[in-house]
């Protein structure tokens, strides 16, 4: 489908596309990691207590969260050549293959009545 | 009214099953909806002011029957069902066809009967139910690939019934009794087979690892509003029928660990976001699986609040992406990206959901699911604990970052559909509302719980800890999309354990079969060479100047005809089937 216009969106919509120029994406990035700074000296205060000695140690659950995120990208990338397979492998006995039948949609574009 | 009906008006089954009984009676349209609507409030009341104790007791076939267990348990289960059977049949309002309305009402009936069954039998009855009820949500598609699909749940759905009637035969042989308490007795050692048959059965249902891509397979290819009805029953009803008759059996604790932790690779990869959401599903249930592995009052409690919090967040996220389907035709994350320009509301119910499910403090996931943590840390299982910690950071991966990212985010995709009906925001308004009311008053979901809760989520260091979690791992996904190491969707699926008996059985069944059929073809042909040098051989004794043309009566001769007629055909109804 071509590329439609941002014209007459809904109020929402027309603030949130001004967010997506490339320089205010890379200040939310800052912003982001400006907030998780925050987070880890939080740890300095002595504010967590945990179960395990894991828990104790400064950044554990900082590092874990994003470490495991990594992890999982990049091991999904790994393992996607590994089990993907084209819509059709299973055809014709998948609904991947088939279009939704749309006379159970109301398929409206923005602005329809 | 007859006597022998008394006890079955006890439970609130019969609510749904007149209410599927008079559907079709009332006029096409909004009658309709409305009386799916009410039912589940009806039902909400009966299961709110039910008073402690066993209900509907009654004797069949010389055994006794209880439809209407009444406990904190039950009541916490019976409540959320109709919770969840009220919200999808609000999503639902525009839907006119009665086979799924009452496909709905018979399904969140049977469940809803299955967790207040006091025995077993019962419970199979229901268990069942929620089989054949659910289905015709995916056959309600009326596409080929649809139909295909349902028969292969119906299989597995009936299969794990026919497994649980078996296991419940072999108890009763055993113990003589059908009541359904608790059975794990002193873990698996002391187990007889009838046990372990229901513990299968139970745990089919559950999507065990290996046990689980019924869900993936059928879930997405659901109707819109089937998909949503169909993620709160079934699998939860399973994880009822667990905490009641298994909790505390060890064994659930690593199966629950592993369900968390692989489907988390495979919603990644998946580009329909409805099986994303199945897959997530799973993942969610092992968090649930786990607590009753560990069995202690709090873990039974994570598990019961898990399953209501759960129930909320993963209908709201399926009502999204259902919303994005209806307005678009798709929910691939392949084919969407940037829609909320036009769909807003949308997708803030959306990431009310995502937050939900992520377990963002002041959202319902955080005080839920945190019983469970706390209790596998309790009961010293570190790694179970840390995969509960990891999996936790994949949920936002997969739930929290990746459904409402690809559908209303991402790059645009051109799509400029309108917003979502008023019922289906509505419906996601009511579910965002409950997610985050819990997720702000724990307390009023805390009194819900089979067990007395001495449990404060919001702790300077849980909450601290859940953020760090959290808002790190988001740094990574925002810096892993930033520098384009973030896969992008492609329009492909996932082979996963269904492949073998969807691929290799098949072939292999296949080969079998060529195989067969070779060697039958040739003795065949050798047959006919046989018969063929015998016909000749006939021919020369009796033929037309032949030598016993004279001798022989010509009735011998249509006699043999008819034999070998008959073995001719014999031969090929064979060969056909």
């Amino acid at each position: 489908m071509a590329k439609k216009s941002n014209e007459n969106l809904t109020t929402i919509g027309k603030a949130l596309t001004k967010l997506e120029r490339p320089e205010i994406i890379m200040n939310m990035i800052v912003g982001l990691a400006a907030l998780c700074g925050l987070l880890l000296i939080g740890d300095l205060f002595h504010l967590r207590h945990g179960k395990f000695e894991a828990e104790y140690l400064i950044g554990f659950y900082a590092f874990f969260g994003f470490l495991a995120f990594a992890f999982i990208i990049f091991a999904t990338k790994v393992l996607k050549k590994l089990i993907s397979r084209k819509e059709d492998y299973y055809a014709p006995n998948v609904v991947d293959a088939e279009d939704y039948p749309e006379g159970e949609l109301e398929m409206k574009e923005h602005g329809d009545a | 009214m007859p006597e022998f009906l008394v006890p079955y008006l006890q439970s609130p089954v019969y609510l749904f099953v007149l209410g599927a009984l008079i559907l079709p009676l009332l006029p096409k349209g909004d009658l309709r909806a409305v009386l799916t609507i009410i039912i589940p409030i009806l039902s909400g009341f009966i299961v709110w002011n039910a008073a402690p104790g066993m209900h509907g007791v009654t004797t069949l076939a010389g055994m006794e029957i209880t439809l209407m267990r009444v406990d904190k348990l039950s009541v916490i289960f019976g409540l959320i069902f109709s919770a969840a059977a009220f919200l999808s049949a609000v999503y639902a309002w525009h839907v006119k066809d009665w086979v799924q309305q009452i496909a709905t009402l018979l399904y969140a009936g049977t469940a809803i009967g299955a967790v207040f069954a006091g025995d077993l039998i019962s419970l199979f009855v229901y268990w069942e139910g929620t089989a054949l009820a659910s289905v015709f949500l995916i056959w309600a598609r009326r596409t080929p690939g649809a139909y295909a699909t349902g028969m292969r749940y119906l299989i597995i759905q009936i299969g794990s019934g026919v497994v649980l009637i078996a296991g419940i035969a072999l108890h009763y042989n055993a113990t003589g009794s059908i009541a359904f308490e608790r059975l794990t007795g002193a873990g698996p050692d002391s187990w007889g087979l009838g046990t372990w048959f229901i513990f299968l059965g139970f745990g089919i249902k559950c999507a065990f690892p290996l046990m689980h891509n019924w869900l993936q397979d059928s879930y997405p290819a659901a109707t819109v509003t089937g998909t949503v009805t169909l993620s709160a029953f079934t699998t939860k009803m399973a994880v009822y029928c667990l905490a009641r008759a298994f909790p505390g059996t060890e064994m659930l604790v690593y199966i629950g660990a592993v369900m968390t932790l692989f489907p988390i690779f495979f919603a990644e990869i998946e580009n329909d976001l409805r099986r994303v959401l199945a897959y997530s599903l799973n993942n969610q249930l092992g968090f649930m699986v786990v607590g009753v592995g560990v069995g202690t009052e709090l873990a039974l409690n994570g598990t019961a609040a898990h399953a209501f919090a759960h129930i909320l967040y993963k209908a709201l996220l399926f009502m999204s992406v259902g919303a994005v389907l209806y307005r678009t035709g798709t929910s691939k994350a392949s084919e969407l990206g940037g829609l909320y320009r036009t769909m807003p509301l949308t997708m803030i119910f959306c990431i009310v959901g995502a937050a939900s499910i992520s377990a963002f403090p002041l959202f319902s996931g955080f005080v839920a699911k945190s019983l469970i943590l706390d209790a596998a840390a309790d009961n010293k299982y570190p790694w179970v604990w840390a995969v509960l910690v990891f999996a936790s950071a994949g949920v936002l991966s997969h739930s929290g970052i990746k459904i409402p990212y690809f559908a209303f985010f991402s790059h645009d995709s051109g799509k400029r559909p309108k917003e979502a009906p008023m019922h289906m925001l509505i419906a996601m308004g009511l579910t965002a509302f409950a997610c985050i009311f819990i997720g702000i008053f724990p307390s009023t979901l805390y009194a819900l719980l089979p067990y007395e809760v001495n449990y404060v989520p919001y702790t300077t260091a849980h909450v601290l800890a859940q953020m760090q979690l959290l808002f790190f791992a988001l740094l990574a996904f925002a810096l892993l999309m930033r520098y384009g190491f973030f896969p992008a969707e492609t329009r492909t699926i996932n082979v996963d354990s269904d492949w073998f008996y969807r691929k290799l059985a098949p072939s292999v069944s296949g080969l079998i079969v060529a195989v067969l059929r070779t060697v039958w073809s040739e003795l065949a042909r050798g047959a006919g060479h046989c018969v063929n040098a015998a016909q000749l051989l006939l021919q020369r004794l009796y033929g037309p100047g032949g030598r016993f043309e004279s001798v022989q009566p010509t009735g011998a001769m249509v006699l043999w005809l008819a034999i070998l007629l008959g073995a001719a055909l014999a031969v090929n109804l064979i060969s056909l089937t």
